[in-house]
């Protein structure tokens, strides 16, 4: 389990990066993500 | 590693004593600096009745140094959890903290949400049942938190016997993670900012401001340019290339980031789908319960 919840707040990590930097959208609850 | 800690002695009054972990990743290295005024202790370990011990048998190898100080880098269980132990042990002058990471330790480990854990998890894609096994396992976390009575902030100065060592707010692997340079040898101890072979997990946890990867690229960046003599990390050896190892690491995130990108590109919508893009290997024992959980990762409406 230690190693699940590392895994998705690291890729959850990579995401919001995507979206910082405009490759990708986010949902209004932060929680859905889609390629931009 | 052996199950008993290890002291390494590292030149310029400085050693490194080193903590088993009962993880994968199996040990953790504090540090005690030499100092006229009392000794100071740059963090604690995991909060675990062993820790305690341990620290006892290893303060008594050392002679049983008075203790100045104890440093707390950041907030993680194996790096705080057993502040609150040694620091009733040692009882110090003063227990150092950045400011931002004082508050979030309080709020994780004394006002602890569980509940915002779980629904942290869940709503980013674990199942039912692996989101409230993943609450638990963390509510159980051996931490018990020292009192900061020295709250730090970027730019501070802590003097160590001769030697000022500036505090820098370093964050990406935690929001408030501070580190402690030596303006005169040049060593800095580093906490989890950088490691060698290994790269520091940067983690959107339910308590981490948005985008912490970001952050982390700019202490990336950071740290190449301030190119410390050596670094003196939690895990593994010390980084002495630290422009290099960075590079390394922003290589490493810069080829994730594009698997995430693709991930996207192909259908996921949730980080748990990403996850188990990046990490196939974690992903063949993750996917079958979550298909058969409440959906997460069916290939919903993308975000807008």
């Amino acid at each position: 389990m230690h190693e699940r919840r590392f895994a998705l707040v690291e890729a959850l990590s990579h995401v919001e990066r995507l979206v910082a930097d405009g490759r990708a959208t986010m949902s209004p609850d932060g929680r859905r993500f889609a390629a931009a | 590693m052996s199950r008993e800690a290890e002291i390494t002695e590292l030149g310029g009054g400085a050693h490194r004593i080193t903590m088993p972990l009962p993880w994968a990743l199996d040990h953790v290295h504090c540090y005690a600096l030499e100092a006229p005024e009392g000794w100071t202790i740059i963090d604690a370990g995991l909060g675990t009745p062993g820790t305690v011990r341990r620290w006892g048998e290893v303060l008594e190898q050392l002679g049983n140094p008075k203790i100045h100080r104890l440093v707390v880098t950041h907030y993680h269980p194996d790096h705080i959890g057993c502040g609150g132990l040694l620091a009733d042990l040692v009882e110090p002058v003063e227990v150092v903290q950045g400011r931002l990471d004082a508050a979030l330790s309080k709020n994780a480990w004394v006002d602890m949400d569980i509940e915002g854990v779980y629904d942290h998890m869940f709503g980013n894609g674990m199942s039912t049942e692996m989101a409230r096994e993943a609450a638990d396992d963390e509510g159980g976390s051996p931490v018990t938190i020292p009192e900061p009575t020295h709250l730090v902030d970027e730019g501070d100065l802590i003097r160590i016997a001769d030697e000022d060592f500036r505090v820098l707010h370093l964050p990406g692997h935690a929001d408030g993670h501070i580190a402690l340079l030596g303006e005169t040898t040049g060593r800095m101890f580093g906490g989890d900012v950088i490691l060698a072979t290994i790269s520091p997990n940067v983690g959107r946890w339910e308590d981490t401001d948005f985008d912490p990867l970001g952050r982390y690229f700019t202490t990336l960046e950071r740290l190449a340019e301030l190119s410390p003599a050596i670094v003196y990390g939690g895990h593994r050896a010390p980084v002495e290339d630290v422009a290099g190892r960075a590079r390394e690491i922003r290589a490493m995130h810069d080829e994730r980031l594009l698997i995430a990108l693709g991930a996207l590109q192909n259908g996921a919508s949730s980080a748990m789908e990403v996850a188990a893009v990046i990490w196939p290997e974690w992903a063949r024992h993750a996917r079958a319960p979550l298909r058969s959980g409440r959906g997460p990762l069916a290939r919903g409406t993308p975000g807008s």
